[in-house]
């Protein structure tokens, strides 16, 4: 866990940021009156600084995701819920055919028809979800 | 007596069947849908923490970047784990916002509810209840296309309330969680890292490379070198760009949600519905421009 907030995480990637670029703006204006060894030795201090800056930003990035798991949290309870509200939905339909179904129950049965019995239990227990074996 | 009380029935159900079927949700799915198209663009950037971790610190030569560990004798070995762990965050609160707007265009979608009672009328033998109730074949068939727009209207009204008692209770950590990843896309992805990479390491590597092997370099060699910088440049501009055009998708979601939950009482009225079809015009216009810019990089 950092010791830093991810807001001073990202302060100091933009500190180190602002010094990369006052020491390239300096080297790229004072390129004449340096040796190459000054200019290349300057040049990697600038990679290791941006690489730091570079580096902050990632672990802004991460800490502010870790700050606001709360939040997150939250969030994904709601998606959840709406998942289960949409099921509720589709659960009226299953119902309404649930109704049908059983009426088809009941009318072969009434009518002593023994095939369609047999097929109309068969398609409501599918329905209901129940394996019946006649 | 039976037909006034059948009279006041029709009433009532007339009343019921205009009153609920105003319930048109569609604004809030347009923009529920355009946000999750919106939210689908972070992978299309084409750069993240860790590409620039591989470009950068694992195949130095395409950059052709010194080896500065041989200056200052310490060791730096392509080691990606803290750019992959920002990408991870990146990708948790894009995968969260989707998951929480796909809900809310699911819910908001006018095919979620379309009951149909056709099978329950059918198995209904209007003959064989004649007897207990006089009703007739095709006034069976209407009670059935009335039972089919009311039981559909009265869900449709549930399916509201659920919307508004969700983007009530969701506000508040929506608004937390995209203004942060707001903040992590915009501040620290592209104001730090994508600044970083244009503006000081590319100019910083060229140069380098340059004034070292300036005795070595054909002028041809250099203006090849010189091109390539120009376009690597341009590469990043175009990645910058991108990342623009997301977070002003991300500003507009942010703002519609609000606006959805100010109104959350309201979400049918005509001035509310124009207002969010407006957020998900902008959003579909900065969907738009991305598209442009992609194309424009890959020719």
């Amino acid at each position: 866990m950092s010791v830093l907030t991810s807001d001073q995480l990202g302060q100091l990637a933009k500190d180190y940021q602002k010094i990369a670029s006052e020491l390239l703006k300096f080297k790229l204006e004072n390129a004449n009156n340096m040796s190459i060894t000054e200019f290349q030795d300057l040049g990697s201090r600038i990679t290791l600084i941006v690489h730091n800056s570079n580096i902050l930003a990632a672990m802004a990035t991460y800490q502010t995701a870790e700050d606001i798991s709360d939040s997150l949290n939250t969030l994904t309870d709601s998606a959840d819920k709406i998942d289960a509200t949409l099921k509720k939905i589709q659960k009226v339909q299953d119902i309404i055919d649930i109704a049908a179904m059983a009426i088809n129950v009941g009318t072969n049965i009434l009518s002593g028809n023994l095939k369609g019995t047999v097929q109309s239990i068969g398609e409501f227990a599918k329905k209901i979800g129940v394996a019946v074996k006649i | 007596m039976f037909n006034k009380r059948r009279n006041y029935l029709a009433v009532n159900l007339i009343l019921l069947v205009s009153f609920t079927s105003c319930v048109n949700l569609q604004h809030v799915n347009k923009f529920a849908t355009t946000s999750v198209e919106a939210l689908a663009r972070q992978d299309d950037i084409g750069y993240s923490f860790t590409q620039h971790c591989l470009d950068f610190e694992c195949k130095k030569d395409i950059y052709h970047i010194p080896d500065v560990t041989k200056d200052f004798g310490k060791a730096a070995p392509c080691n990606c784990d803290t750019f992959k762990k920002a990408d991870d965050a990146l990708d948790l609160f894009n995968s969260v916002l989707t998951a929480y707007l796909t809900g809310l265009a699911n819910l908001s979608d006018s095919k979620a509810v379309n009951y149909n009672f056709d099978n329950l009328i059918k198995a209904v033998d209007v003959d064989e209840i004649a007897g207990q109730l006089k009703i007739t074949k095709p006034e069976m068939t209407s009670l059935g296309n009335l039972a089919t727009i009311i039981s559909n209207d009265l869900m449709n009204l549930y399916r509201k309330r659920k919307l508004k008692e969700i983007i009530k209770k969701s506000n508040t950590d929506f608004g937390i969680v995209i203004s942060a990843y707001r903040k992590c896309v915009n501040d620290f992805f592209k104001n730090v890292l994508l600044d970083n990479d244009l503006n000081i390491t590319l100019p910083n590597l060229y140069s380098t490379y340059f004034i070292t092997n300036a005795a070595l370099l054909s002028p041809l060699e250099k203006a090849r070198i010189y091109e390539e910088y120009l376009a690597r440049r341009a590469t990043f501009e175009t990645y910058k760009a991108l990342t623009a055009r997301l977070v002003f998708a991300l500003d507009e979601i942010k703002d519609g949600h609000n606006k959805l939950n100010e109104e959350s009482d309201h979400l049918t009225r005509n001035d509310l519905k124009q207002l969010i079809n407006e957020y998900s015009t902008d959003i579909r216009a900065a969907l738009g421009e991305f598209r442009k810019l992609k194309k424009s990089n890959q020719n």
